[in-house]
Parts: structure tokens; C-alpha cells; sequence
């Protein structure tokens, strides 16, 4: 017999929507109740109002500060419904011996590598512009969609990591497309081992037709992508960002768009999200904006529902859930009473 | 310069408009260069007649305009006719063959860009990009989950050159590939371990469906009600190929009703078409048949066209002759 565990989900629009049977295998669990709070509420406020809950599926926003580990003595485990953590403080976090886990990347790979795929050619082909042309009849317009091909693109891939890997897989078993590659945080080695050549940031940009940003943000790379590289880059060059929106300095990009220093852009995320609504990108025809939606996908999704109900049912039953963003968590006092010895390399 | 030998008449205006060897090549030939009369517009018949009975033309590098029974009739100096582009719809080319003027076309330039919009099609169906796109700019911020495609299936209708370039592009996403053609294509089925599944398993075990076959008689509204019912719900059709395989009224009731999920048409070919109400919804996405609208694509076909031109009038054989007409 189950004991009926207090369950939270925090600011998740998307959780149990699409997937009803995960959903349903959460309230096995216990008691599920939905929240929603101001982004900015403070961890105090949080902490009183998350009373007595057990396990938490929290989203990008409010913030669980060290302020709301010392006023909530109840929380267990906070699963993050995403990758990153920057919302959450962990070392306050471990401290109060909360665990913590989050979803894994994998599960986004293929979501991710393909809408950046998916941007490119809407981009090179202006298949928004002239889907437009058709539905508003401007039939004479759309003489003016001469687009490129991929198979004949130089495509540069900034970061190449779990997603940047996987474009580049596609651009090149898929449209034999001359794919090269910048990341200084892996080695020359292993991105020449997949028959990608390993080339600087600067050579990336000035030979590249379509480049696709798919570095994480660091403290390093914020606006890695501003006036300068705008102008490095060819004129005809189209820009591809499913990655982070402060990788690029969006004021310089609407410059460099509208001085014909660049082509075209592709757009998954913004600066700041939810976009703008006077974002002057917005109002641009050679800009395709869509609203962060590279893990929006049946498969990422389903994977993410489902690794916060495998986290709480492996704490809720005594076990270690899979990926823990604290893992020292076990090795001391913690809420969940769960204790691990350290493993090989950890 | 010398004498010049006569004139060649250049119509399409994207051949036109477009820098390239073509015409290096043609400023280089001992003939004179005469442009279409119009920016824009395709010369008319009555023109065309003037034209080829007063310019001393040999040849003619035809994109859209009538080159009629009459037109031939009254060519007195022409020897070759060069379309730029594969539809023949505007040539008489059974009273090109009395006149004995060759008429060649330009087959397979388009191959890599159709295929590539294919696959544009698809993910921005799939993942709802122009329609997130265009939410967004009228305020908008919801989010409709989409499809990934790896590890889905991909029905393939007609495996000619486009459809086996399809394919190529859909393995480099990890897809599930198969085809159904009128006839079996053993040559592709071995060079690309490609199964042959019949139309209607096709139909209703594919995730997607592109089609990449020809218009006639028994391909006319290939996608009817009936065909549209088989298919998944959560399906995707994709037509980059002619306008008539679908058969517009039930892909509308189809998408509407939920009997599959999405579709994109890239053969919207004159602005009468463009009333569909199909054009409204959602779910999909309507094209003004661009799919051999690039750089890449243009160059090839004003190379080959110029190339076929000036070969002839040199006295050489042409490379790409328009098919024999088949006997009614």
C-alpha cells in the first residue's frame, strides 16, 4: 500500500497534456495538484505555499531560491520538466538535501536537430513568404522565391554537441550538403571522425551559405554572434538559432538583415521569451520566427512526462532516479532517505 | 565582329534576369541575342509569328509561351527550339517534326531542388513552421505540438529521379522508407534496398506521404476520398509533383475532419487555383509551385538549353530530344 504522496506541478503548461497515460500514472502515485505562479514570486512565498508537498514537476520559471529550501521543509525531489537548471539554486538545494533531477538531452536531439533542418529550407526556399503569396493571392509575387539548394550549401555548425552533431549528420548523409564545424570544447578528432571538418569561428563564418547555432549558453559565448561576425559572414547567408537567443546580439542582426550583410534568419528562440510583441525581427520579411518549439515535439515531450513520473516513482519507492543534477545529494542526509556509495569516477 | 549568322530568341524570364556561363556563351556564339519583348508577360502568338517570320531566328530558347502549329507553319529560318523546362504543353511539337525543327528539353535539372523543398514541406507541416511563424506576428504565442520524423515511415508514390532523391534525404533523417510505382523499379529497389509496397499498404502503414509521380488518365485524382480515408491520422501528404493527383475537395474534407493530420502542396500553378479553401487551414501549407525555383536549378537548365542550342545550329546532335509522341 502506497502512502498518498503530495505531488506539485509548478508553471507547466505542457506536462500530462499530450500524454493522458502518464498523467494517469502520476495520480497512482499520490495527490496531484497544478500551480501556477507569478515568475518572480519570491522563494519565501514559494516555500508556504508548497507546504507539505512531496515531489515536485517544476517548469522554467518561478525560481526555487536558497530562501525557499530554508522555508519549505517538506519538498523531496524537485524534477525539472526541462534541461536546463538555472531556476533552481542547487547548492541550497543539496544543502537542505533536496534531490533534484532533470531531463535528459538525448530526448531532445532529434526534436531540435530537425526543426533547425526544418528552419534552413524554410529559410533557403522562403516557404513561409510564399505560402503567404498564395493564401493572400498575390500570384505575381511569387516569381521573386528563387530559393538554394542544401546539396550545394557550405553549412558551419557553431557548437557540436548532442544537437549540433545530429544536424550535421543530416546535412550531410541527408543533402551531402560540405559540412564544417567550431566548437573549442571538443576535439579536432573527434568532429573530423565523423567527416566533419573542424575549422576557427572566423573561417566558420566568412565560407559558410547557412549556418546553425547549436552551442549552450556560457558565461564566454553571450552575443558570440554580433556587428563583427555579421559582417564576416557572406551576404547571402542564412543563420539558423535553436539554441539560445543570448548567443546572438538581436539589434545587430536586424541591422546586418536590413544592410544586406546576411540573408535570411531562422529563428527557435529570442532574447527574451515569450518574444516581444514590438521585437522589430517580427516585421521583417527575410526573418522566420517560431516560439521555442525545438523540444515540442510527440517524441520529447512524451520523454520528458515520463522521466518526471519515473523520477518520483524511484524516490517515492526508496530508489536512485536516473540523472540527478545533485548527485552528492546521496551521500549525506537527505528527504528522501535514499543513500548511495560513490561509483567509479563520480 | 563579323557577320552575325542569324538570331537566337530567349523568352524565360528567369533566364533572362540570372548571370552565369549561359551567357558567356551566347554572347560568345556568332549569333544575335533578341530578348522577349516583355519584362514580365509571355509573348503572344501573334507575336511569336512576327518574330520567327521577320528575325531571321534559328533557334529559340522557349520557357511558357505558344509556340503553335502556326507559329512553325511561319518559321522559315528556325532549326531548333530549346525548352527551358520539362512541360511541353505549350509546343506543338508534332507540327515541330513537319517543319523538321528539333525540339530538345531540360530533364532532370530540377531533381535536387524539388527534392529539397520536399523535405522543407514536410518538416514545416510537421512542425508546424509557417503556421507558427505567421501566429506569432499577428500575437500569438501558443505552441502546437509537432511530429519528429526519424524513426517514422516514409511512402514514396512514383520512384523516379526525384522520388529517389527523397529517399536519399529522408535516410539522412533516419526514416523508414518504401514506394509504390506503377511499374517495379528493380534497379533503385537494389541500388537502394528500397521495399515495394502496394498503394494501399502503403497508404495505410506510412507516417508521411510524398508524391512524385506524373499526371495521366490513371493518376488523375490518385488521392481520392476513398485513398485519403486509409491513410493514419496523425499523416502527413506531401504533393510537390503536379496538380489533378490530389483530389482537392476531399483532401479539404480529409484535413478538416481529422482523417489525417497535415498536408503540403507545392502545385498551385495559375492564379485560378488560388481560391481553394484549402488555402485557409492550419494544417496546411500551399506552395506557387516553386519546387524548381533556385539558383542551382536555373543555372543547370540555362546550360543545357543554351548548350542544345548553339550545339545544334553547329551541326552536332542534340543531347536531351523531347520524347517521342506516343500514338493515340
Amino acid at each position: 500500500m502506497e502512502d498518498d504522496h503530495q505531488i506539485g506541478i509548478v508553471n507547466s503548461s505542457t506536462f500530462g497534456v499530450y500524454h493522458s497515460d502518464l498523467r494517469d500514472r502520476l495520480t497512482r502515485l499520490g495527490t496531484v495538484k497544478r500551480f501556477e505562479f507569478d515568475s518572480d514570486i519570491s522563494g519565501e512565498r514559494l516555500a508556504k505555499l508548497l507546504k507539505a508537498k512531496d515531489f515536485l514537476i517544476a517548469s522554467v520559471t518561478p525560481s526555487f531560491t536558497e530562501e525557499f529550501f530554508q522555508g519549505n521543509n517538506d519538498v523531496k525531489l524537485i524534477a525539472r520538466h526541462g534541461i536546463g537548471c538555472d531556476n533552481v539554486d542547487i547548492e541550497a538545494a543539496t544543502s537542505a538535501g533536496v534531490v533534484v533531477t532533470r531531463v535528459l538531452g538525448i530526448h531532445e536531439r532529434n526534436g531540435v536537430a530537425e526543426l533547425a533542418a526544418g528552419l534552413a529550407l524554410n529559410c533557403l526556399r522562403q516557404i513561409n513568404r510564399a505560402s503567404d503569396t498564395v493564401q493572400n493571392g498575390l500570384w505575381n509575387n511569387r516569381k521573386e522565391f528563387v530559393g538554394r539548394e542544401i546539396s550545394r550549401a557550405r553549412v558551419g555548425i557553431i557548437g557540436y554537441g548532442n544537437i549540433g552533431s545530429r544536424v550535421a549528420e543530416i546535412m550531410s548523409d541527408g543533402f551531402r550538403a560540405n559540412v564544417m564545424a567550431h566548437d573549442p570544447n571538443i576535439a579536432r578528432a573527434v568532429i573530423e571522425n565523423d567527416g566533419v571538418k573542424s575549422v576557427s569561428l572566423e573561417e566558420l563564418l566568412s565560407a559558410a551559405d547557412l549556418v546553425s547555432l547549436n552551442a549552450s549558453l556560457n558565461e564566454g559565448n553571450h552575443q558570440m554572434l554580433g556587428r563583427e561576425e555579421f559582417k564576416t559572414m557572406k551576404d547571402d547567408a542564412v543563420l539558423v538559432n535553436t539554441a539560445r537567443g543570448q548567443l546572438v546580439d538581436e539589434k545587430a542582426l536586424a541591422e546586418a538583415l536590413a544592410q544586406d550583410e546576411i540573408g535570411a534568419a531562422g529563428l527557435d528562440v529570442t532574447q527574451s521569451e515569450p518574444i516581444n510583441p514590438d521585437n522589430p525581427l517580427l516585421d521583417r520579411e527575410d526573418v522566420l520566427i517560431v516560439p521555442h518549439i525545438g523540444g515540442y515535439s510527440d517524441y520529447s515531450l512524451r520523454k520528458m512526462d515520463e522521466k518526471m513520473v519515473e523520477d518520483i516513482e524511484a524516490v517515492s519507492a526508496g530508489r536512485l532516479p536516473e540523472v540527478v543534477v545533485n548527485p552528492k545529494v546521496f551521500r549525506q542526509e537527505n528527504r528522501a532517505g535514499i543513500h548511495d556509495e560513490p561509483g567509479p569516477g563520480n | 565582329m563579323g557577320v552575325k549568322k542569324g538570331s537566337i530568341l530567349v523568352t524565360p524570364r528567369s533566364f533572362r534576369r540570372i548571370e552565369g556561363a549561359h551567357w558567356d556563351k551566347l554572347r560568345s556564339s556568332p549569333y544575335e541575342v533578341i530578348n522577349s519583348p516583355h519584362q514580365d508577360e509571355l509573348m503572344t502568338e501573334k507575336e511569336m509569328v512576327d518574330y520567327v517570320k521577320n528575325r531571321d531566328i534559328k533557334g529559340i530558347i522557349v520557357g511558357l509561351d505558344p509556340l503553335t502549329e502556326e507559329v512553325f507553319e511561319n518559321a522559315n529560318s528556325l532549326e531548333i527550339v530549346a525548352k527551358y523546362g520539362t512541360g511541353l504543353d505549350n509546343i506543338d511539337i508534332e507540327a515541330a517534326g513537319r517543319e523538321g525543327i528539333t525540339v530538345t528539353y531540360t530533364p532532370g535539372t530540377n531533381t535536387q531542388s524539388v527534392a529539397d523543398l520536399t523535405m522543407g514541406l514536410l518538416t514545416g507541416v510537421a512542425r508546424w513552421i509557417p503556421y507558427h511563424d505567421r501566429s506569432l506576428r499577428k500575437g500569438r504565442l501558443n505552441r502546437n505540438q509537432g511530429q519528429e520524423i526519424w524513426n517514422k515511415s516514409l511512402g514514396i508514390v512514383g520512384l523516379g529521379r526525384i522520388g529517389v532523391a527523397v529517399v536519399r534525404r529522408a535516410r539522412g533523417f533516419n526514416m523508414d522508407t518504401y514506394y509504390y510505382d506503377l511499374t517495379r523499379r528493380e534497379l533503385e529497389e537494389t541500388a537502394l534496398d528500397i521495399d515495394y509496397l502496394n498503394f494501399e499498404d502503403l497508404l495505410t502503414r506510412s507516417d508521411f506521404v510524398s508524391l512524385h509521380c506524373p499526371l495521366t488518365e490513371s493518376t488523375r485524382d490518385l488521392m481520392g476520398k476513398r485513398e485519403l480515408r486509409k491513410m493514419q491520422e496523425s499523416a502527413i501528404l506531401v504533393n510537390t509533383a503536379r496538380s489533378g493527383l490530389i483530389d482537392e475537395e476531399a483532401l479539404l474534407e480529409a484535413l478538416t475532419s481529422g482523417e489525417i493530420a497535415g498536408a503540403a502542396v507545392d502545385t498551385f500553378e495559375s492564379e485560378d487555383e488560388l481560391s481553394s479553401e484549402l488555402l485557409q487551414l492550419e494544417n496546411f501549407i500551399g506552395s506557387p509551385h516553386a519546387g524548381a525555383s533556385t539558383k542551382e536549378s536555373v543555372l543547370r537548365m540555362a546550360n543545357m538549353a543554351t548548350e542544345e542550342v548553339l550545339n545544334v545550329l553547329d551541326g552536332k546532335e542534340p543531347t536531351h530530344l523531347v520524347p517521342a509522341l506516343t500514338e493515340d
